[in-house]
Protein backbone atom coordinates (compact mmCIF):
# COMPACT_ATOMS: atom_id res chain seq x y z
CA UNK A 1 0.00 0.00 0.00
CA UNK A 2 2.88 2.51 1.01
CA UNK A 3 4.83 1.51 -2.06
CA UNK A 4 1.94 1.85 -4.19
CA UNK A 5 1.58 5.43 -3.12
CA UNK A 6 5.09 6.65 -3.65
CA UNK A 7 5.61 8.95 -6.25
CA UNK A 8 7.11 7.65 -9.49
CA UNK A 9 9.50 10.41 -9.69
CA UNK A 10 11.00 10.28 -6.29
CA UNK A 11 14.28 8.34 -5.88
CA UNK A 12 13.44 4.85 -4.81
CA UNK A 13 16.87 3.34 -3.79
CA UNK A 14 18.55 3.66 -0.79
CA UNK A 15 21.85 4.00 -3.18
CA UNK A 16 20.15 6.97 -4.90
CA UNK A 17 18.64 8.77 -1.92
CA UNK A 18 22.17 8.50 -0.51
CA UNK A 19 24.07 10.13 -3.35
CA UNK A 20 20.68 13.07 -3.13
CA UNK A 21 21.36 13.70 0.55
CA UNK A 22 25.10 14.16 -0.09
CA UNK A 23 24.49 15.73 -2.71
CA UNK A 24 22.21 18.66 -0.78
CA UNK A 25 24.37 18.36 2.32
CA UNK A 26 27.45 19.39 0.07
CA UNK A 27 25.65 22.26 -1.43
CA UNK A 28 24.02 23.38 2.16
CA UNK A 29 28.29 23.33 3.47
CA UNK A 30 28.66 25.54 0.27
CA UNK A 31 26.48 28.23 1.30
CA UNK A 32 27.96 28.15 4.73
CA UNK A 33 30.81 28.49 3.85
CA UNK A 34 30.37 31.46 0.99
CA UNK A 35 27.56 33.62 3.70
CA UNK A 36 30.89 33.20 6.69
CA UNK A 37 33.73 34.35 3.92
CA UNK A 38 31.04 37.39 2.87
CA UNK A 39 30.38 38.13 6.76
CA UNK A 40 34.53 38.66 7.68
CA UNK A 41 34.81 40.34 4.11
CA UNK A 42 31.89 42.95 5.73
CA UNK A 43 32.79 43.28 9.02
CA UNK A 44 36.18 44.24 7.30
CA UNK A 45 34.98 46.87 5.41
CA UNK A 46 32.32 48.08 7.88
CA UNK A 47 35.75 48.67 10.27
CA UNK A 48 37.79 50.11 7.71
CA UNK A 49 34.60 52.68 6.55
CA UNK A 50 34.09 52.97 10.76
CA UNK A 51 37.97 54.12 11.37
CA UNK A 52 37.69 56.49 8.53
CA UNK A 53 34.91 58.36 10.56
CA UNK A 54 32.10 57.56 8.57
CA UNK B 1 -5.88 6.17 6.52
CA UNK B 2 -6.54 7.23 3.20
CA UNK B 3 -5.02 6.25 0.12
CA UNK B 4 -4.04 10.75 -0.42
CA UNK B 5 -3.36 10.64 3.48
CA UNK B 6 -0.69 7.87 3.08
CA UNK B 7 0.65 9.41 -0.42
CA UNK B 8 1.66 12.77 1.26
CA UNK B 9 2.96 11.36 4.39
CA UNK B 10 5.10 9.30 2.19
CA UNK B 11 6.15 12.40 0.16
CA UNK B 12 7.17 14.23 3.62
CA UNK B 13 8.94 11.18 4.67
CA UNK B 14 10.92 11.26 1.26
CA UNK B 15 11.95 14.95 1.33
CA UNK B 16 13.02 14.34 4.81
CA UNK B 17 15.29 11.75 3.72
CA UNK B 18 16.61 13.61 1.05
CA UNK B 19 17.43 16.62 2.91
CA UNK B 20 16.65 20.55 2.87
CA UNK B 21 17.83 22.48 -0.21
CA UNK B 22 19.65 25.41 0.03
CA UNK B 23 16.30 27.30 -2.00
CA UNK B 24 14.67 26.08 1.05
CA UNK B 25 16.23 27.61 3.83
CA UNK B 26 16.01 30.91 1.55
CA UNK B 27 12.13 30.38 1.57
CA UNK B 28 11.81 29.78 4.91
CA UNK B 29 13.02 33.89 5.13
CA UNK B 30 10.04 34.84 2.93
CA UNK B 31 11.52 36.64 0.14
CA UNK B 32 8.42 38.35 -0.62
CA UNK B 33 7.27 40.35 2.45
CA UNK B 34 11.33 40.81 2.99
CA UNK B 35 11.31 42.74 -0.14
CA UNK B 36 8.82 44.89 1.07
CA UNK B 37 10.13 45.59 4.42
CA UNK B 38 13.42 46.33 2.86
CA UNK B 39 11.82 48.89 0.61
CA UNK B 40 10.22 50.91 3.16
CA UNK B 41 13.42 50.67 5.47
CA UNK B 42 15.85 51.92 2.41
CA UNK B 43 12.79 54.46 2.12
CA UNK B 44 13.18 55.51 5.36
CA UNK B 45 17.01 55.76 5.32
CA UNK B 46 16.67 58.03 1.95
CA UNK B 47 14.17 60.11 3.36
CA UNK B 48 15.99 60.81 6.85
CA UNK B 49 17.79 63.99 7.35
CA UNK B 50 21.85 63.54 7.67
CA UNK B 51 24.41 61.36 5.60
CA UNK B 52 25.76 58.02 6.32
CA UNK B 53 28.15 56.42 3.95
CA UNK B 54 27.44 54.41 1.54
CA UNK B 55 28.51 50.64 2.90
CA UNK B 56 26.68 51.06 6.30
CA UNK B 57 23.50 51.91 4.76
CA UNK B 58 23.84 49.07 2.46
CA UNK B 59 24.73 47.67 5.88
CA UNK B 60 21.60 48.42 7.83
CA UNK B 61 19.52 47.20 4.66
CA UNK B 62 21.27 43.85 4.63
CA UNK B 63 20.64 43.72 8.85
CA UNK B 64 16.57 44.98 8.36
CA UNK B 65 16.07 42.63 5.66
CA UNK B 66 18.16 39.27 7.92
CA UNK B 67 15.81 40.38 10.72
CA UNK B 68 13.26 40.39 8.73
CA UNK B 69 13.88 36.82 7.05
CA UNK B 70 14.80 35.78 10.97
CA UNK B 71 11.38 36.82 11.88
CA UNK B 72 9.65 34.71 9.38
CA UNK B 73 11.43 31.25 9.49
CA UNK B 74 10.44 31.50 13.24
CA UNK B 75 7.37 32.38 12.35
CA UNK B 76 7.04 29.48 10.11
CA UNK B 77 8.48 27.50 12.76
CA UNK B 78 5.60 28.17 15.24
CA UNK B 79 2.97 27.84 12.32
CA UNK B 80 4.19 24.43 11.32
CA UNK B 81 0.60 23.37 12.38
CA UNK B 82 -1.57 25.62 10.28
CA UNK B 83 0.51 26.03 7.42
CA UNK B 84 0.42 22.45 6.70
CA UNK B 85 -3.39 23.05 6.77
CA UNK B 86 -3.82 26.09 5.07
CA UNK B 87 -4.07 25.41 1.10
CA UNK B 88 -1.49 28.82 0.67
CA UNK B 89 1.21 27.19 2.98
CA UNK B 90 0.97 24.06 2.96
CA UNK B 91 3.87 23.72 0.58
CA UNK B 92 6.12 26.09 2.55
CA UNK B 93 9.57 23.91 3.62
CA UNK B 94 8.78 22.61 7.10
CA UNK B 95 5.20 21.72 6.54
CA UNK B 96 6.07 19.45 3.41
CA UNK B 97 9.09 17.77 5.51
CA UNK B 98 11.81 19.61 3.43
CA UNK B 99 13.72 21.39 6.53
CA UNK B 100 13.36 19.69 10.35
CA UNK B 101 11.51 22.59 12.40
CA UNK B 102 14.21 22.27 14.91
CA UNK B 103 16.41 23.22 12.06
CA UNK B 104 14.65 26.17 10.96
CA UNK B 105 13.74 28.24 14.46
CA UNK B 106 17.81 27.39 15.00
CA UNK B 107 18.02 29.19 11.80
CA UNK B 108 16.21 32.39 12.59
CA UNK B 109 17.54 32.46 15.73
CA UNK B 110 21.35 32.31 14.78
CA UNK B 111 20.29 35.25 11.60
CA UNK B 112 18.46 37.38 13.86
CA UNK B 113 21.03 37.54 16.47
CA UNK B 114 23.45 38.05 13.95
CA UNK B 115 21.31 40.70 12.28
CA UNK B 116 20.86 42.65 15.48
CA UNK B 117 24.12 42.60 16.49
CA UNK B 118 25.96 43.48 12.82
CA UNK B 119 23.46 46.87 12.98
CA UNK B 120 24.76 47.56 16.48
CA UNK B 121 28.48 47.11 15.47
CA UNK B 122 28.19 49.05 12.36
CA UNK B 123 25.66 51.26 12.42
CA UNK B 124 24.07 52.39 16.06
CA UNK B 125 22.52 50.67 18.74
CA UNK B 126 19.14 52.65 18.62
CA UNK B 127 18.90 51.31 14.90
CA UNK B 128 19.73 47.55 16.01
CA UNK B 129 17.36 48.28 19.58
CA UNK B 130 14.50 49.23 17.40
CA UNK B 131 15.58 45.66 15.00
CA UNK B 132 15.34 43.58 18.19
CA UNK B 133 11.91 45.09 19.00
CA UNK B 134 10.72 44.40 15.95
CA UNK B 135 11.84 40.73 15.62
CA UNK B 136 10.53 39.99 19.27
CA UNK B 137 7.23 41.80 18.71
CA UNK B 138 6.56 39.95 15.63
CA UNK B 139 7.73 36.49 17.12
CA UNK B 140 6.29 37.02 20.54
CA UNK B 141 3.34 39.44 20.36
CA UNK B 142 1.91 39.01 16.77
CA UNK B 143 2.75 35.00 16.00
CA UNK B 144 2.79 33.11 19.31
CA UNK B 145 0.45 35.90 21.05
CA UNK B 146 -2.17 37.54 19.13
CA UNK B 147 -2.76 35.22 15.69
CA UNK B 148 -4.20 32.60 16.87
CA UNK B 149 -6.83 34.86 19.97
CA UNK B 150 -7.98 37.84 18.56
CA UNK B 151 -10.07 39.24 14.79
CA UNK B 152 -7.13 42.20 15.85
CA UNK B 153 -4.10 40.24 15.21
CA UNK B 154 -3.09 41.66 12.24
CA UNK B 155 -4.38 45.46 13.99
CA UNK B 156 -1.46 45.11 16.54
CA UNK B 157 0.79 42.66 14.75
CA UNK B 158 1.03 45.12 11.67
CA UNK B 159 3.39 47.20 14.03
CA UNK B 160 6.21 45.14 13.50
CA UNK B 161 5.70 45.40 9.74
CA UNK B 162 5.32 49.25 10.38
CA UNK B 163 8.70 49.74 12.08
CA UNK B 164 11.39 49.51 9.33
CA UNK B 165 11.48 52.70 7.90
CA UNK B 166 11.67 53.83 11.38
CA UNK B 167 14.83 51.86 11.85
CA UNK B 168 16.12 53.14 8.69
CA UNK B 169 15.77 56.41 9.95
CA UNK B 170 17.06 55.65 13.14
CA UNK B 171 19.99 54.19 11.17
CA UNK B 172 20.85 57.91 9.47
CA UNK B 173 19.84 59.85 12.15
CA UNK B 174 20.28 57.92 15.44
CA UNK B 175 16.81 59.33 16.47
CA UNK B 176 12.87 58.93 16.50
CA UNK B 177 11.43 61.40 15.55
CA UNK B 178 7.43 62.92 14.73
CA UNK B 179 8.10 62.39 10.96
CA UNK B 180 10.01 58.79 11.49
CA UNK B 181 6.58 58.14 13.44
CA UNK B 182 4.73 59.10 10.49
CA UNK B 183 6.09 56.88 8.17
CA UNK B 184 5.43 53.93 10.69
CA UNK B 185 1.70 55.04 11.15
CA UNK B 186 1.50 54.75 7.57
CA UNK B 187 2.23 51.49 7.06
CA UNK B 188 0.52 50.77 10.57
CA UNK B 189 -2.55 52.06 9.34
CA UNK B 190 -2.22 50.58 5.73
CA UNK B 191 -1.64 46.77 6.94
CA UNK B 192 -5.50 45.76 8.11
CA UNK B 193 -7.18 46.89 5.15
CA UNK B 194 -3.79 44.75 3.13
CA UNK B 195 -4.41 41.56 4.90
CA UNK B 196 -8.05 41.92 5.20
CA UNK B 197 -8.62 42.33 1.75
CA UNK B 198 -6.90 38.59 1.65
CA UNK B 199 -8.79 37.39 4.29
CA UNK B 200 -11.63 37.52 2.42
CA UNK B 201 -10.61 35.71 -0.41
CA UNK B 202 -9.21 33.16 1.93
CA UNK B 203 -11.77 32.54 4.65
CA UNK B 204 -12.25 28.80 3.97
CA UNK B 205 -7.99 27.99 4.71
CA UNK B 206 -8.28 30.69 7.49
CA UNK B 207 -11.36 29.25 9.39
CA UNK B 208 -9.96 25.44 8.90
CA UNK B 209 -7.06 26.26 10.03
CA UNK B 210 -8.82 27.76 13.54
CA UNK B 211 -7.34 31.44 12.75
CA UNK B 212 -9.53 33.81 14.20
CA UNK B 213 -9.21 36.54 11.34
CA UNK B 214 -11.53 39.14 10.46
CA UNK B 215 -14.09 37.78 8.26
CA UNK B 216 -14.03 34.40 10.13
CA UNK B 217 -15.31 35.69 13.49
CA UNK B 218 -17.57 38.76 11.89
CA UNK B 219 -18.21 38.05 8.75
CA UNK B 220 -17.22 40.00 5.06
CA UNK B 221 -19.79 43.04 5.80
CA UNK B 222 -18.28 43.55 9.03
CA UNK B 223 -14.61 43.14 7.51
CA UNK B 224 -15.80 45.35 4.28
CA UNK B 225 -16.59 48.14 6.57
CA UNK B 226 -13.60 48.32 8.66
CA UNK B 227 -11.59 48.03 5.43
CA UNK B 228 -12.89 51.43 4.38
CA UNK B 229 -12.59 52.77 7.73
CA UNK B 230 -9.18 52.53 7.77
CA UNK B 231 -8.49 53.64 4.39
CA UNK B 232 -10.11 56.30 4.62
CA UNK B 233 -8.07 57.29 8.03
CA UNK B 234 -4.70 56.17 5.55
CA UNK B 235 -5.43 59.49 3.65
CA UNK B 236 -4.52 62.18 5.32
CA UNK B 237 -1.72 60.00 7.18
CA UNK B 238 -0.42 59.51 3.49
CA UNK B 239 0.20 63.32 3.62
CA UNK B 240 1.39 63.51 6.88
CA UNK B 241 5.16 63.23 5.65
CA UNK B 242 4.34 66.51 3.03
CA UNK B 243 2.95 68.25 5.87
CA UNK B 244 5.77 67.52 7.88
CA UNK B 245 8.09 69.18 5.14
CA UNK B 246 9.97 65.81 4.62
CA UNK B 247 8.58 65.48 0.87
CA UNK B 248 7.58 68.10 -1.64
CA UNK B 249 4.75 68.81 -4.06
CA UNK B 250 4.87 65.89 -6.18
CA UNK B 251 4.19 63.34 -3.10
CA UNK B 252 1.82 65.39 -1.76
CA UNK B 253 -0.09 65.46 -5.00
CA UNK B 254 0.28 61.35 -5.78
CA UNK B 255 -0.56 60.44 -2.11
CA UNK B 256 -3.66 62.34 -2.78
CA UNK B 257 -4.31 60.40 -6.26
CA UNK B 258 -3.54 57.00 -4.74
CA UNK B 259 -5.46 57.45 -1.46
CA UNK B 260 -8.58 58.45 -3.54
CA UNK B 261 -7.78 55.27 -5.70
CA UNK B 262 -7.54 52.79 -2.54
CA UNK B 263 -10.79 54.32 -0.92
CA UNK B 264 -12.42 53.52 -3.78
CA UNK B 265 -11.06 49.77 -4.00
CA UNK B 266 -12.50 49.30 -0.25
CA UNK B 267 -15.87 51.00 -1.61
CA UNK B 268 -15.45 48.39 -4.50
CA UNK B 269 -15.34 45.59 -2.13
CA UNK B 270 -18.04 47.07 -0.17
CA UNK B 271 -20.65 46.44 -3.31
CA UNK B 272 -18.53 43.42 -4.53
CA UNK B 273 -20.63 40.12 -3.13
CA UNK B 274 -17.88 37.88 -4.90
CA UNK B 275 -13.93 38.01 -4.42
CA UNK B 276 -12.55 39.54 -7.81
CA UNK B 277 -12.82 42.92 -5.53
CA UNK B 278 -10.69 41.78 -2.92
CA UNK B 279 -8.59 40.16 -5.17
CA UNK B 280 -7.82 43.54 -6.95
CA UNK B 281 -7.62 45.55 -3.66
CA UNK B 282 -4.90 42.90 -2.24
CA UNK B 283 -2.77 43.74 -5.12
CA UNK B 284 -3.43 47.43 -5.47
CA UNK B 285 -2.53 48.11 -1.67
CA UNK B 286 1.09 46.23 -2.53
CA UNK B 287 1.67 48.98 -5.29
CA UNK B 288 -0.14 51.18 -3.16
CA UNK B 289 2.86 51.49 -0.45
CA UNK B 290 5.30 50.67 -3.57
CA UNK B 291 4.60 53.68 -5.34
CA UNK B 292 4.03 55.92 -1.98
CA UNK B 293 7.75 54.78 -1.12
CA UNK B 294 9.19 55.05 -4.64
CA UNK B 295 7.56 58.99 -4.69
CA UNK B 296 9.02 59.82 -1.28
CA UNK B 297 12.64 58.74 -1.79
CA UNK B 298 12.28 60.58 -5.26
CA UNK B 299 10.59 63.43 -4.49
CA UNK B 300 13.57 63.86 -1.60
CA UNK B 301 16.31 62.40 -4.01
CA UNK B 302 18.10 65.84 -4.38
CA UNK B 303 18.46 66.78 -8.12
CA UNK B 304 14.86 64.77 -8.84
CA UNK B 305 12.05 66.24 -9.57
CA UNK B 306 13.48 69.64 -7.82
CA UNK B 307 12.81 67.36 -4.39
CA UNK B 308 12.71 69.42 -1.07
CA UNK B 309 16.71 68.80 -0.48
CA UNK B 310 17.96 70.25 -4.18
Amino acid sequence: MMAQSLPTSAPNSTGERGFERQRRLRMRNRAVLLVLLLLVALIYVVAIVRMGGG
Amino acid sequence: MSDVAISSEAVVAEAQAAGARVGDFIELLKPRVMSLVVFSGFAGLMVAPGDLHPVLAAVAVLCIAVGAGASGAINMWYDRDIDAIMQRTRKRPIPAGRVDPQEAVSFGIVLAIGAVTLMALAVNWLAAGLLAFTIAFYVFVYTMWLKRRTPQNIVIGGAAGAFPPMIGWAAVTGQISLASIALFLLIFMWTPPHFWALALYRTGDYAKAGVPMLPVVAGARATKAQMLVYTVLLFPLALAPWALGLTGAVYAAAAVILGLLFILAAVRVWFDSGERAARQMFAFSILYLFLLFTLMIVDRAPGLVGGSLA
